[in-house]
């Protein structure tokens, strides 16, 4: 944070000795640096202000510096005494901000463009910046996956332009593209993000822009004193929340009602005690489940497998320094995380080296290594691992032991009790599975910078990546998987990846009096190439070497693929600027990809945007309200070519036929017809800023509305299947989404001990699909998760869409006639299931709201799949985040908290875990409110409605929980909207506190800085969601918004840390 | 600032012509272009075996094969599968896979019939190869869109390449056009094909001369036979009917060339009927062939072994015995048991009246619990690929179904069995009972004889798929199944033919240890009526198991056999005359073609 300066060196005969005080307008500043230019001699002033420095009588001029303060350059002359007063600085508006290609300074922007610099992500002890960017950035929205180490992170900015292709944004890491770049580069190496919104912005990207570009700037050496940086923190890790389930007694009693409805009473007995034959089986079955099961402990399978205390180490060492000519850095990242669960993990080694040399003057050379190496255990593929873990029996009975459950597997003696039955001891497959992925990354760039003349500078750089995933499986034969594979059985799966590419460009920049003009011409190539191998074996007798000696089983199944991809670019751009007051850039890209075919190959993406700063007109030189005040409008375009390669050709490719007992190799185009015409999908935007600095820029509001309008989107489009095909990728969908977004900065209180800083940022978005299937077509489609949810997507709507029933709650007593033989009769009128046997209906169905009106050949109502609608939307009204950060002499306080108001989750947890679904396991404790058709008295299955409803007061509910009767089963597997839930919350992210040790105690240690810090992640969320955790996404497509399917739920975390600078 | 871009602009357009053109195109490196698949002759073979793949589909015995007086779904009421098995459809729950594999496997023919006939040859070998691969082309459309008129009735009928056809919608088409394309596309692969004794093709899992006979044969008696008809120019609901095509003589020619067909087969004596009907199907799963077997879908591996067949249509195993997890979703009806005569050794290789237990007990199953029995996994040699993948091939064409189609075809050109019909008939019903002596007396009627057919292919053909078109086509499945229902109904309530079935059988519980299990069936001693305490006792004393044969007491399908019983209740439920006898289309069929809007079903 301070500039820190080495002790002054000597004194010369002809030194002479300054000194001085340093003011602010209020108060004098403590610690700012004084610097002879030119030099890195230097020091800082006192805890009065003041300072003294003795300067060679060559030194002609001081600088003054102080964070947050505009610096001021002294001339020295023949002064031995200098005050300054500093001018707080208009902070944001001096900020550089990449824009691609070249930097620019903030307050010269023209276009949408939104930076959080490594100081704000340093403040988040977590393993990649793409979670510490959650919430900070107006319009970009972050959403990791799961809870499990290493989960995939999905990144969109302003909604995503695409309907069925990739919204991921761009990554420009130094220059240079990579995938999931704020996954890929180690946060400690990061210097800043910049996040290109608009298409005036990314249309210097072209064909790659529409979603977004992130720009990631890794940090650099800086001349002066060697500097060591050591930055360490430890994180324990627990499980947030637990879902709420059935407890022995209700657990007990449920399994009684479910066997019994079923006609099973003799299998709940073996399980549970007593004698189906004995008189009072029946009758005193609730007496002896109340006093047998009454106080029994259960099994918390909740603690067992997620119960766990995770520990994740992170250690970064950092060794930086140089002179005016030549600047390293070396740094050095080790993490290493475990799970809440045994056996997930994620480690990761990288280490980066980067060097800037000045070779002659006007010549510069940059080079940038990076090698990682990371190994991510477990990972969010044992997809069932929740399941197994909530359906357990919570208690075993008479059978078995709590001990027995959880030491063992007994499912084939519960198999035998149901064949259906498909829990296992999730303890047991967790041991029995390894699967690991190991990802190693190696790239490398450099670049020569030649000043050709005073205002023309030629750049020409080349990068290098290669990257190799080995995902490793290995089950030693326990799981029930290996059982029916007969026996230990594992995969090993190899890709590699290899990318380069080159840039040339050309910037000229002049200023002509009050006329400043930039220019940048470029020209960029890029390549790549992956490759991957997949082998599956079998047929292992005994676990043995596993996979390291796949010769002692078999080749089960093996496949190979190999791709290329490659992008040709011309673009320029011209920047204009008149007194600082007017400013004009236009841009131009051109792409060639080879994903098109030959004709469609090309795409040209324009924009321009201006911006007017208003304060520096003459007429606002007198007014005192604004420090900056400027209007930015934009307008460009930008493309996606998100899609897989050959999509313009029906190639034909391997198929497999039987012959003789082998598998014979074939030749079948697949079902996806290729499509010659298809091109790129083009995104237009148009973007409104306002910037605002009031109260001498302690106040900064920044403010953008946009629309983005997005064309020729490639659909993966269903064709009629009587072509032989089933797709085929075409042009043809439009989306919009526009939005408004809000940043606020503001320094609230800013003394010499005490100072709280707000940065506020919302944004909203609306999508609106405005085409789908182009005229003629269908103007909707649904698209299906999982079998579990649909989604309508409809031109005039928001993607987002849940479709399906509306739950009608049940079917009450009053909905039958009671008949003289004592059974019951469905009323005339009332509806039911289409095609439903109307005499099979009891008391405690499950109903659902008819919408299409249909009609039985009795007329009755019924409802079938035309009676499903839209149920709700999984787009949120508004997001954004809020940080707080205090300071008070050593100590720091940071509370950062994140938003996300109006969306709906479909909460798959809820609809997989609740009954009826098989005997002999549990449920959410949600079915305690079942209606009931076992009356306790009896123990019987009742059919007196009177005595249903006088054991079922809650039936009228609209949200009733329905019966154990086997025909609900149809409610978990149909998309109801009763697992619709308001996803709505309000998260209590971070709670840093930090404390920096006096200087002057550092000091006799060598030590310059010195902060400890304790942070509480994810402690608090406030929120009506019932699951694990209402930041969901169990996929990365934004047709699927939306669904809880966590595998892996999400921890809270307790970290402490320490920075070190020598 | 305009001119600039303007300037940027052109300088991209003048790259974009140069040598990055060159650079840009990138052709696959794993696949070939759909030209220069046909460049040699072994591409050319391997493009016609990938046509093959999509000839079959699991649907077509599953969902398409279930709901008829031998198969029943043992799925629950809200299930898709039990809703179309029992003919309660909806323009959602019907199936689309067999549509889609069926026209896949049609565009690749399609394809290869174009490049085939396009290819310049060196030689007469390379000609004579060429000829083959084209009749396999041809016989394969030809069957492909019989599976779907067969379910569909009238639907698109594209016999050009996709490529070449403009644009992909595409409206019904007459099946009877349909339906003659697919005899003279037959005729052709009849023509251009080898005989299997001539050694071009080791396998019965491509055509040869003997099998395109034998699906031209079963081609005709579709076309020739009754199908749910209207008016394909108004869609009125009132012009649905049950019906034959209007022009009888194409309807006698049909029948001709059908009994043509089948007697070339016959008169050639490459296919025979081997003599134990056991051994087929033993041999099926085994993967071993015979010469009775003509046609089969190849399933092996891990690649080409998605239909489940002994899985979903097999014969019950518990996943912990040695044989792991069989899961049948379809059961053999209760009364179908009943409709074998005594000493037809075809019941019990058709119907398996056991399951086997987790610790490989045999144990016997109730009415309601008999599953199918000729794809069981316990005689296979082996697990076979993985549970659900047994590597058993789907049985398209038998011989003794050419022998009844030529009994039948001949009774229907001649109105009445000649000689050769009645030998025809009787030699499959020979082999059924291994003794010529206990096969009855055959009708020589044609009602009664046509009778007699429909019988015997029940008995002969149970759960081989063909079961629920065959009563279309001979235009009595409503007639048929609503007698079957009445059946089951009276053996539930043991009256009318079934007053004096069994209630309870006894059985000693043995167990199986090996692959390749000798068991066919479990033999049992039949009471009328529980029996007595005493008897009861001596059972057990001899280590006899007892069974209620109307209880639940069963491991698959555990449901009693009573009048009121959901399953028997719910049996044939949506069945309707001039109605079903035809599937609608899948809405999402329609949505997915503009060309079909407004040609649905006109009843739904």
């Amino acid at each position: 944070m301070l500039l820190l300066v080495s002790c002054t060196f000597s004194a010369f005969a002809q030194n002479k000795t300054i000194t001085g005080t340093v003011k602010d307008a209020s108060d004098v500043v403590i610690g700012a640096s004084v610097v002879v230019k030119g030099t890195t001699k230097g020091t800082m002033t006192d805890l009065d202000g003041k300072y003294t420095i003795t300067v060679p009588a060559t030194a002609k001029q001081l600088v003054f510096s102080f964070v947050g303060y505009e610096s001021q350059t002294v001339t020295i002359g023949n002064q031995s005494k200098i005050d300054v007063v500093l001018k707080e600085s208009a902070q944001m508006l001096d900020e550089v901000v990449a824009i691609g290609y070249a930097k620019v300074k903030r307050k010269d922007l023209t276009a949408a463009s939104v930076s959080v610099g490594g100081d704000e992500l340093k403040t988040v002890p977590v393993t990649t910046a793409a979670q510490a960017l959650t919430g900070k950035a107006a319009g970009v929205n972050v959403t990791t996956q799961s809870g499990a180490p290493g989960a995939s992170i999905n990144i969109t900015v302003r909604g995503g332009t695409s309907i069925t292709q990739s919204t991921s944004p761009l990554y420009i890491v130094d220059g240079f593209q990579m995938e999931n770049g704020l996954q890929n580069v180690d946060i400690n190496d990061i210097a800043s993000i910049d996040v290109m919104k608009d298409a005036a912005a990314t249309a210097i990207y072209g064909a790659q822009g529409s979603n977004g570009v992130i720009i990631i700037t890794t940090k650099s050496g800086k001349a002066g004193k060697t500097e060591v940086n050591y930055n360490t923190y430890v994180s324990f890790e627990k499980l947030g929340k637990k879902l709420p389930i059935m407890g022995v007694l209700d657990y007990v009693k449920y399994q009684y009602e479910f066997q019994t409805l079923s006609g099973n009473e003799s299998k709940w007995a073996s399980m549970f005690g007593g004698d189906t034959s004995s008189a009072d089986f029946y009758t005193g079955a609730y007496d002896r489940i109340q006093s047998e099961y009454g106080s029994r402990k259960g099994i918390d399978w909740q603690d067992l497998v997620f119960g766990g205390t995770g520990m994740l180490q992170n250690h970064n060492l950092n060794v930086n320094g140089g002179n005016e000519k030549t600047k390293y850095m070396l740094s050095y990242n080790y993490t290493d995380q475990e799970g809440i669960m045994s056996k997930h993990g994620y480690s990761k080694n990288s280490i980066r080296a980067k060097i800037n040399h000045e070779l002659w003057k006007g010549v510069r050379l940059d080079f940038n290594t990076n090698y990682q190496s990371t190994t991510l255990e477990g990972g969010g593929s044992l997809g069932g691992m929740l399941k197994m873990t909530i359906l357990q029996p919570v208690t075993g009975g008479t059978r078995f032991t709590n001990e027995q459950f959880i030491n063992s597997d007994i499912s084939d003696e519960m198999l035998a009790l149901d064949s259906q039955y498909d829990v296992y001891n999730p303890l047991i497959i967790n041991d029995a599975v390894m699967q690991k992925k190991f990802t190693r990354q190696y790239s490398a760039n450099a670049g020569l910078e030649i000043d050709i003349m005073k205002d023309l500078t030629f750049r020409t750089a080349g990068s290098y990546l290669w990257q190799q995933v080995r995902n490793d499986y290995w089950d030693d034969g326990r799981t029930k998987t290996a059982q029916n594979y007969g026996g230990p059985y594992g995969s090993r799966d190899n890709a590699e990846k290899t990318t380069w590419q080159i840039t040339n460009t050309l910037n000229y920049g002049h200023q002509f009096g009050d006329h400043k003009l930039n220019v940048l011409l470029g020209q960029e190539t890029s390549y790549s190439e992956s490759m991957n191998l997949d082998n599956e074996y079998h047929g292992f007798n005994e676990t043995n070497f596993g996979l390291n000696d796949v010769n002692m089983g078999s080749a089960y199944s093996y496949s190979s693929g190999k791709s290329r991809y490659g992008l040709v670019s011309l673009f320029g751009r011209v920047s204009y600027d008149y007194k600082g007051r007017y400013l004009v850039t236009g841009t131009m890209r051109g792409d060639g990809s080879s994903k098109f075919s030959i004709g469609n190959h090309w795409g040209y993406f324009p924009s321009a945007s201006a911006a007017w700063r208003i304060t520096e007109e003459d007429f606002m030189k007198d007014q005192k309200i604004f420090d900056n005040l400027k209007l930015r409008v934009g307008y460009g375009t930008a493309g996606n070519c998100n899609i897989d390669n050959n999509m313009y050709t029906t190639d034909y490719g391997a198929g497999h036929y039987a012959i003789n007992n082998t598998d014979v190799s074939t030749l079948v185009p697949g079902n996806i017809l290729g499509n010659k015409n298809l091109k790129w999908e083009t995104t237009t935007s148009t973007n409104i800023g306002l910037d605002i600095s009031v109260l001498r820029s302690r106040v900064n509001l920044s403010v953008d509305l946009y629309n983005n309008e997005s064309a020729n989107l490639i659909i993966l489009n269903k064709i009629p299947p009587s072509t032989g095909y089933s797709y085929q990728y075409q042009n043809i969908g439009s989306i919009r989404n526009r939005g408004i977004e809000l940043v606020l900065n503001s320094s609230n209180i800013r003394n010499k001990n005490f100072t709280w800083s707000t940065d506020f940022n919302i944004s909203f978005n609306r999508s609106k699909v405005l085409d789908i299937y182009g005229e003629g077509g269908n103007d909707y489609f649904l698209k299906n998760y999982d079998s579990r949810i649909d989604y309508m997507v409809k031109v005039g709507k928001p993607l987002g869409q849940f479709y399906g029933y509306k739950y009608n709650g049940v079917y009450t007593t009053d909905d039958f006639n009671q008949n003289a033989n004592g059974t019951y009769t469905l009323k005339d009128g009332v509806a039911s299931l289409k095609g439903k046997n109307r005499s099979l209906v009891k008391p405690g169905d499950v109903k659902y709201v008819c919408l299409a009106g249909e009609k039985d050949t009795n007329g009755n109502p019924v409802w079938s799949t035309n009676d499903r609608s839209v149920i709700g939307n999984a787009q949120p009204k508004f997001q954004g985040g809020l940080n707080n950060t205090f300071t008070y002499k050593g100590f720091d306080l940071t509370v950062f908290m994140n938003f996300v108001y109006g969306n709906k989750i479909f909460n798959m947890s809820s609809q997989r875990f609740i009954g009826p679904y098989l005997p002999n396991q549990n449920t959410l404790d949600v079915m305690n409110g079942r209606f009931n058709l076992v009356d306790p008295s009896t123990g019987k299955e009742t059919k007196n409605l009177a005595r249903l409803a006088e054991l079922n007061p809650q039936q009228y509910g609209k949200n009733a929980m329905w019966s154990l009767n086997a025909d609900n089963k149809i409610a978990i597997t149909d998309a109801l909207d009763y697992y619709l839930e308001d996803g709505s919350f309000l998260r209590l992210s971070t709670i840093t506190l930090g404390y920096s040790l006096p200087k002057n105690l550092l000091k006799k240690v060598r030590v310059s800085n010195a902060r400890v810090y304790g942070t509480l992640n994810n402690i608090y969320t406030f929120t009506n969601y019932s699951g694990y955790d209402p930041e969901v996404a169990a996929t990365s497509s934004a047709l699927t918004q939306g669904i809880d399917n966590s595998a892996y739920p999400r921890a809270k975390s307790y970290v402490i840390g320490l920075n070190l600078t020598f | 600032m305009k001119k600039i871009i303007n300037i940027l602009g052109l300088a991209g357009i003048m790259l974009a012509s140069t040598s990055c053109q060159d650079w840009l195109d990138m052709p696959s490196d794993t696949k070939l272009d759909s030209s220069t698949v046909f460049e040699t002759v072994s591409r050319a073979e391997m493009a016609v075996l990938g046509c093959y793949s999509n000839t079959f589909n699991r649907e077509l015995y599953y969902q398409l094969g279930m709901g008829t007086d031998e198969c029943f779904s043992t799925e629950g009421e809200t299930n898709s599968k039990n809703q179309v098995a029992n003919y309660v459809y909806t323009t959602s729950n019907i199936p689309t896979s067999t549509y889609t594999a069926m026209y896949t496997g049609i565009e690749y023919a399609n394809v290869c019939i174009k490049g085939l006939k396009g290819m310049t040859v060196s030689s007469t070998a390379e000609q004579e190869k060429i000829n083959m691969l084209l009749g396999e082309a041809y016989a394969i459309r030809g069957m492909n869109y019989l599976n779907i008129v067969r379910f569909f009735g009238d639907v698109p009928y594209p016999i050009i390449p996709q490529s070449d056809a403009d644009g992909f919608t595409s409206s019904r088409v007459s099946r009877d056009v349909i339906l003659d394309g697919s005899v003279e596309d037959l005729q052709k692969a009849v023509e251009l094909l080898p005989w299997q004794s001539e050694g071009k093709v080791s396998t019965v899992e491509r055509f040869t001369k003997n099998s395109a006979c034998g699906i031209l044969a079963r081609v005709a008696l579709y076309a020739a036979g009754y199908s749910l008809r209207w008016d394909l120019n108004t869609y009125d609901p009132s012009s649905v009917k049950l019906a034959q095509r209007g022009d009888q003589a194409r309807i006698k020619e049909l029948y001709k060339i059908a009994a043509d067909a089948c007697k070339m087969v016959i008169d050639k004596g490459e296919n025979t009927l081997i003599s134990s009907y056991e051994k087929v199907f033993r041999d099926l799963v085994c993967g071993r062939y015979n010469k009775e077997s003509m046609l089969e879908y190849g399933q092996f591996g891990t690649n080409v072994n998605g239909t489940s067949i002994g899985y979903t249509n097999g014969m019950y195993t518990h996943t912990n015995s040695m044989y792991g997890k069989s899961q049948p979703a379809m059961g053999a009806l209760a009364t179908y048991w009943f409709d074998f005569a005594e000493g037809d050794t075809r019941r019990d290789v058709t119907i398996a009246n056991y399951s086997v237990d987790k610790d490989n007990s045999r144990l016997m199953n109730t009415y309601a619990g008999n599953t199918i029995g000729k794809f069981r996994a316990t005689w296979k040699e082996g697990v076979g690929t993985a549970i659900n993948k047994r590597d058993i091939n789907w049985p398209v064409l038998r011989y003794s179904d050419v022998l009844l189609m030529y009994a039948e075809a001949s009774n229907e050109y001649n109105n009445g069995p000649t000689a050769d019909a009645i030998k025809a008939f009787e030699d499959v019903r020979t082999r059924a009972f291994g003794n010529a002596s206990k096969i009855g007396t055959t009708p020589t009627s044609y009602q009664g004889f046509r009778d007699a057919i429909i019988n015997e292919r029940k008995l002969e053909l149970g759960f081989e798929g063909l079961r629920r078109t065959d009563l279309v086509r001979w235009g009595i499945l409503y007639e048929t199944l609503t007698q079957t229902k009445q059946n089951v109904i009276d053996l539930a309530n043991r009256t009318g033919k079934y007053t004096n079935v069994d209630m309870y059988r006894a059985y000693k519980k043995e167990k199986a240890n090996s692959y390749s299990d000798p068991v066919v069936s479990v033999s049992f001693v039949g009471y009328k009526s529980a029996p007595t305490t005493e008897e009861k006792a001596t059972l057990t004393s001899n280590g006899y198991t007892l069974l209620n044969m109307y209880s639940k007491d069963a491991l698959s399908f555990a449901n009693e056999t009573t009048a009121s019983v959901a399953w028997v209740v719910n049996l044939f439920r949506g069945l309707e005359k001039n109605k079903v006898e035809l599937l609608p289309l899948n809405s999402t069929t329609i949505d997915d073609n503009a060309g079909l809007k407004g040609q649905q079903h006109p009843l739904y």
